[in-house]
């Protein structure tokens, strides 16, 4: 890397200014005592977020009008999270992170900590970064074995001189998390990097040596502070990596924390005032929405806009072929969760990973190819950049994921690698077992553990056994699935792999209680979407049942979208029916009560905009949304304003989600669950009819 | 490890970030988190987005926000 290097700045022109944006009153220039003003301002985890830089840069230029001197810092990982930055792969060439490098010279950024994500495209881009970068990276707690290593050691902080002659020292400091800070280790060979309280108190001399001493780090608040608490002397910390959003600073033994959220949301800024003889007076620190900054610098933009411009180029990159399109989420699954078991960067990280998992909800199209498979491909497949999480399972733990998935997601919603399974489903629509198998049908061993792979949205929001004892591997799906098609897979193997895979299966234990026939196909498909047949039987039934006027059924918690349909002229069985909907319904009841027409469409309006989605299913009314750019903006009903309605809701969504509603007076709960009055309901009906396919909610 | 959300102790994966812990706690905060209806706050009442790592000594409280974000969406991968 450079050589720490001086900034030195031309004076800022003393420039008063009443109040110039957002309706903050800037702090005055050209102190009448002599004192003079500096201002910082900081982001951190910017995370490859190019957007809105140029109104960074246009406030730092207006501050530049009022300050006697302005800086402008990163507190690290400002890569990682942006496709335009982190594929940025051209001719086959890779300046992963280059794009993020030129935008932040171009604002004239002075000075960046390295963040753990800093490390994430390896060593040599990191070097290559650096050395592309018109500021300067610091970061003392690294040591770095030249004879390994291939990225040169940083400055530990840099010296900045004012342009009033104040003397300023900035140290770097990342988080250090088991000896590693939160990276893919493999890319940390040959670098040390030891405890950051304990470097920061070898530098704490720094403090006497100069006007201002500050703390440039990528640890986290609760870090911060402890490092304010321990080490002391700082008279700012500007920090990073918790993503806090400080808006009003305070003081920690007298060290002022600041931290600007994430994602750009946010510009920090600090304004510190100095006396004649240098010394601090005054030290402040605030937030500016960044959305709000009014101005925009077009030289900054045009940089920006350039990169966008080549994000076709990049996601065209070809990294396979496919003559025949691999459909549905079973096939797509597959792919998926192959591209983790055999991922040669989980194999360098020492994980020999043996089963995979991938959740249906996240695999967002139902078709790859035909044709040349694209990087934009794996990212429409899997736009989420969901990291890998791996755990060591029993084959209990393995269980208990797929039992939890059907109780939330309904029967074989986890697409797997590594093995198969079968899920035998009770009359009751309980898992009676879950069987696992190897590829050869031959059942799992128990007595051996399994490395298990799976999405960090699985890893969260699945409860099973051992779900906190996972690891993170820093590898994200989307990026093993473009290794995979790029690197592992021929375009052979890929071709004839994926036609017609059936690695999940259930199967009903008995035959179920026949409930009635159907004349329409029963589907819970595109739940959130409109109305579905399924949701709209569910509230005919609890319409029914209860006799208001009108009923309501939760779309996203009440349906399962991956399930099976039944098709239409088929006698439905209770199994079967079941598995439309989650086991939410087992639970829940209805509450019902009155309400005015006037405030019942409101509550749908409410309901409608909460998500932007279609979130209830209902019988007896008929809705239909109105939306502009994906965003509900309002709302026609066949409901009468002034008429009172009898209506009800569902009993944990009342209780939570809408709770209050305006205007309803509760009148009681019902004793059945939605499941007892869904089979109330069918013991009168011998055939579902036309009705429940009608198109009740609609978004226009 | 464990980091605390609305008083309650929620285990998360190592390396895990404030979404994952929220996730864990609640799916249906975590979508009104990103719909803008609620959001983060630490112990001393600053806003902690979803993408901050936790370190497992977080004390979490989800609060409802004023106003809803500009970038409107539930977040689901369900």
């Amino acid at each position: 890397m450079k050589t720490s290097k001086f900034n030195a700045k031309v004076a800022g022109v003393a420039v008063l200014m009443a109040v110039f944006l957002l309706g903050v009153t800037s702090l005055s220039a050209g102190h009448a005592d002599g004192g003079h003003s500096l201002a910082i301002l900081h982001v951190n985890d910017v995370h490859g977020v190019l957007e809105n830089l140029d109104r960074v840069s246009w406030y730092k230029q207006k501050l530049e009008e009022e300050y006697d001197e302005v800086l402008t810092v990163t507190a690290g990982d400002i890569f990682t999270g942006n496709a335009i930055v982190d594929e940025y792969v051209i001719d086959g060439e890779n300046l992963r992170g280059k794009p993020m490098v030129d935008v932040l010279n171009e604002v004239g950024v002075d000075l960046s900590v390295i963040g753990n994500h800093e490390f994430d495209y390896g060593q040599k881009r990191l070097q290559a970064n650096a050395e592309n970068a018109d500021f300067e990276f610091i970061l003392a707690n690294l040591e770095v074995d030249e004879e390994v290593a291939e990225v040169e050691l940083p400055p530990a902080y840099v010296k900045m001189e004012t342009s009033f002659g104040a003397e300023l020292a900035f140290l770097g400091l990342v988080e250090v998390r088991d000896k590693y800070p939160a990276t893919l280790p493999t890319n940390l060979y040959g670098l040390t990097f030891n405890d950051p309280v304990a470097t920061a108190k070898e530098y704490s001399y720094l403090t006497d040596e100069f006007d201002a001493y500050i703390g440039l780090t990528h640890l986290g608040y609760e870090w911060d502070r402890e490092l304010a608490e321990e080490v002391g002397g700082f008279d700012v910390i500007i920090g990073g990596n918790s993503a806090t959003a400080i808006a009003e600073p305070g003081l920690t033994n007298d060290v002022l924390i600041v931290q600007a959220g994430e994602d750009l949301e946010f510009l920090g800024q600090v304004t510190i005032e100095f006396n004649e003889e240098n010394e601090i007076v005054e030290r402040s620190g605030k937030l500016v929405k960044v959305t709000e900054i009014e101005g925009s610098d077009d030289e900054v933009k045009e940089v920006i806009e350039g990169y966008r411009a080549e994000l076709d180029k990049i996601f065209s990159r070809k990294i396979n072929h496919l003559d025949e399109p691999i459909d549905g989420t079973e096939n797509l699954g597959c792919l998926m969760t192959d591209a983790v078991v055999r991922s040669p960067k989980l194999e360098e990280m020492g994980y020999d990973v043996d089963i995979a998992f991938q959740n249906s909800g996240g695999i967002r199209i139902g078709a790859l190819g035909p044709g040349d498979v694209t990087v934009g491909d794996v990212f429409d497949l899997e736009p989420f950049g969901n990291d890998i999480i791996v755990y060591e399972m029993t084959t209990d733990d393995i269980k208990s994921v797929i039992r939890n998935d059907f109780d939330d997601h309904g029967p074989t919603d986890l697409k797997v690698s590594g093995m198969t399974y079968k899920v035998l489903i009770s009359p009751e629509n309980e898992v009676e077992e879950v069987k696992l198998y190897n590829y050869y049908g031959e059942d799992l061993p128990e007595e051996e553990t399994y490395t298990v792979a799976m999405n960090e949205y699985i890893a969260s929001s699945y409860d099973f056994s051992a779900r906190n004892e996972g690891e993170n591997a820093h590898v994200r799906v989307n990026d093993a699935i473009v290794t995979f098609l790029e690197d592992v897979i021929g375009e052979f193997e890929l071709n004839h792999t994926y036609g017609n895979l059936d690695r999940t299966s259930k199967s009903f234990v008995g035959e179920g209680v026949p409930l009635a026939e159907t004349e329409v196909k029963l589907s819970s498909e595109g739940k959130t979407e409109g109305s579905t047949s399924a949701g709209n039987l569910m509230a005919d039934a609890i319409k029914a049942v209860t006799g208001v006027d009108v009923a309501t059924f939760p779309s996203y918690s009440g349906l399962n979208a991956g399930a099976d349909s039944i098709s239409a002229g088929s006698e439905v069985r209770q199994p079967q029916l079941l598995t439309l909907y989650g086991n939410y319904i087992n639970e829940n009841k209805a509450v019902w009560g009155e309400i005015s027409g006037k405030h019942l469409e409101e509550f749908l309006l409410e309901r409608g905009q909460a998500y932007d989605n279609v979130d209830l299913q209902v019988s007896g009314v008929n809705v239909t949304y109105q939306a502009e750019d994906g965003k509900v903006t309002g709302i026609e009903t066949d409901l009468k304003r002034d008429k009172t309605y009898s209506v009800s809701f569902n009993s944990y969504a009342y209780g939570g989600d809408y709770a209050p509603v305006p205007g309803f007076t509760k009148d009681g709960e019902t004793e059945l669950t939605e499941q007892e009055m869904l089979f109330e309901y069918l013991d009168g009906v011998d055939v579902i009819g036309e009705n429940v396919a009608e198109d009740r909610v609609i978004i226009e | 490890m464990e980091v605390e959300v609305n008083g309650e102790p929620v285990k998360v994966f190592s390396g895990a970030r404030v979404r994952h812990a929220i996730m864990s706690y609640s799916l249906e905060d975590y979508r009104l988190i990103n719909a803008g209806k609620r959001l983060v706050v630490d112990e001393a009442g600053n806003e902690v987005q979803l993408g901050g790592e936790l370190t497992g000594r977080e004390k979490l409280t989800i609060v409802e926000a004023s106003g809803g974000r500009e970038d409107l969406q539930d977040g689901s991968q369900g």
